[in-house]
């Protein structure tokens, strides 16, 4: 397939080995995980009831936070992209700060801005007797949270090297703004907006530590996937397991679903 | 209650084996004091204690270290269930204080227990709710009222005994309104830090709340007491030090310690 066959180097051994001691690192766990996996009670343990409703929130959930990314996150890239204004920079750390910051201590920020004392929460819940903490819409909140950075940094990144010039033209052509981003920009970005969502996804499914901060653990409510295994690894390991399986086996469809992205070609 | 099954016997080298006969004679003679104990204690030792003894102990841990300065006790605090897993699993613990005998009794059936464990604390559960009390819960019946009550996994000592409160005052809490906690400390949270209206922890826990929490006692017809059992591994690296340690928490200073944070005496 890859037609000008590179000559093939004998790799430096200095490489080779921490190379291969990565390698084992990042693999390792997930064979231990596989290893232990107990295949024949893997169908009754993936349906007891726990699991079943971990796995309903964790699709609902994930996907209102996907959501959620696309429709704050999608504008705001293209304003860091395509506009200048006052504090551009603080936004943008802003938005990249979730990425960085330990999951438990955007619960506790979650909390202090949403929840029943919250600068947000308090007036919404004496208002309007809204609540977000220990409700599925905290669960959401916390995911979009965590997740929305990686929409809003795939997709600015996306509109930063693509040719500005185009919309450009479009817009000379008499096409409006809408117009413009429908036909002309959208169609250019959209690997890159998939790829985001993607991961949106990936990050939000796995959301665990500011879900169980600001959201807490109710069956149901707010116990997700990742919560679920958490507890379940406390008293059922063999349920904790196959959990984790279900989640690597999500984690690794969404990388085979952008393996054109991040793993080359596919070769073998 | 649903525990693991198939474990891993642990694939810990059980190296030390002459020693044991020594150290657990110490750890069962309480009433000495541990500085009369004799020879110079040094090195540190892990103890792995449940998260209901973090206060207690961290204080104890201080005291110790006066008395034995070039000694370190080093802890990891959690549910008794997870660190029993753990300790089962080879974690390289050298003592193990449980919130339950049921917990120890994992250890023990994977023969990692030096001696007899010895109990050395009772505890009581106790209701903490929001400061002031908004919803009016004098007892456990009246949590059904209550929007989120916060309550240990049922894997955690807490978790068995809220269960056999609950059951013995007749309230069945609806699992949509009952958020989790792995351990004491992380259920006392959702109250304190979080946004539950209620919790259900130890006496001992609902002692250290101050302005973030009040308690509401449960009478002793619903309460349920847990023992607390202490005992040496027989994977210790420091023997001598982890029997001087559990003779600390056995003996005058540690009982008075644990008395001081509302724990109640073994007997």
């Amino acid at each position: 397939m890859g037609g000008s066959a590179r000559r093939r180097r004998r790799p430096p051994l200095p490489l080779l080995v921490p190379g291969v001691v990565a390698v084992g690192l990042l693999a390792l766990p997930v064979v231990g995980l596989l290893v232990r996996v107990s295949w024949w009670t893997l169908a009754s343990d993936l349906t007891s009831p726990v699991a079943l409703d971990a796995l309903r929130l964790s699709l609902v959930c994930s996907l209102w936070a996907t959501g959620l990314s696309l429709l704050l996150g999608l504008p705001l890239a293209w304003l860091l992209a395509r506009t200048e204004f006052r504090g551009k920079s603080v936004v943008r750390a802003i938005t990249v700060l979730p990425l960085v910051l330990p999951p438990v201590v955007g619960g506790v920020a979650l909390l202090l801005a949403f929840g029943r004392d919250g600068i947000l929460g308090r007036p919404l819940f004496d208002w309007f007797g809204i609540q977000f903490t220990f409700s599925t819409a905290g669960v959401v909140l916390a995911e979009t949270f965590v997740a929305m950075p990686f929409l809003i940094v795939t997709v600015e990144a996306a509109l930063q090297v693509m040719d500005a010039r185009f919309e450009e033209v479009s817009a000379s052509l008499g096409a409006g703004r809408w117009a413009t981003f429908r036909l002309v920009t959208a169609p250019m970005i959209w690997s890159s907006l998939v790829a985001g969502a993607a991961l949106t996804w990936a990050r939000a499914l796995g959301e665990f530590g500011a879900t169980i901060t600001f959201a807490g653990n109710i069956q149901g409510r707010t116990q997700t996937l990742p919560l679920a295994v958490y507890l379940a690894l406390e008293g059922d390991e063999r349920v904790a397991v196959a959990l984790s399986l279900l989640l690597l086996v999500v984690s690794l469809a969404v990388l085979v679903a952008l393996r054109g992205r991040w793993l080359g070609a596919w070769r073998t | 209650m649903k525990r693991s099954v198939n474990r891993t016997i642990a694939l810990v080298a059980v190296s030390a084996t002459a020693v044991v006969a020594a150290a657990c004679s110490t750890a069962t003679g309480a009433p000495a004091t541990p500085s009369a104990s004799g020879p110079q204690l040094s090195g540190s030792i892990t103890v792995s204690a449940a998260a209901s003894l973090t206060g207690a102990f961290s204080g104890l841990a201080t005291t110790f270290r006066h008395l034995h300065p070039t000694t370190s006790v080093n802890f990891n605090f959690g549910s008794s269930g997870a660190l029993a897993t753990q300790i089962v699993s080879g974690a390289p613990v050298d003592v193990f204080a449980s919130a339950s005998p049921l917990d120890m009794a994992t250890v023990q059936a994977s023969h990692m227990v030096s001696g007899t464990p010895v109990t050395f604390a009772r505890n009581w559960l106790e209701i903490v709710v929001k400061p002031g009390d908004p919803l009016g819960i004098h007892s456990l019946a009246d949590l059904t009222h209550a929007k989120v009550v916060a309550i240990c996994v049922v894997s955690a000592p807490c978790g068995s005994t809220t269960q056999e409160a609950l059951r013995r005052a007749g309230v069945t809490l609806a699992t949509s309104k009952v958020s989790l906690g792995a351990d004491v400390d992380a259920t006392l949270a959702q109250v304190t830090a979080g946004d539950a209206d209620a919790a259900i922890v130890y006496v001992t826990n609902a002692a250290t709340v101050g302005a973030q929490g009040e308690g509401v006692p449960i009478p002793p017809s619903q309460n349920v007491a847990t023992s607390y059992p202490i005992a040496v591994l027989t994977t210790t690296s420091n023997r001598s030090l982890a029997s001087a340690w559990v003779a600390y928490v056995v003996g005058p200073i540690g009982q008075a310690a644990l008395r001081r944070a509302h724990f109640l005496p073994p007997g």
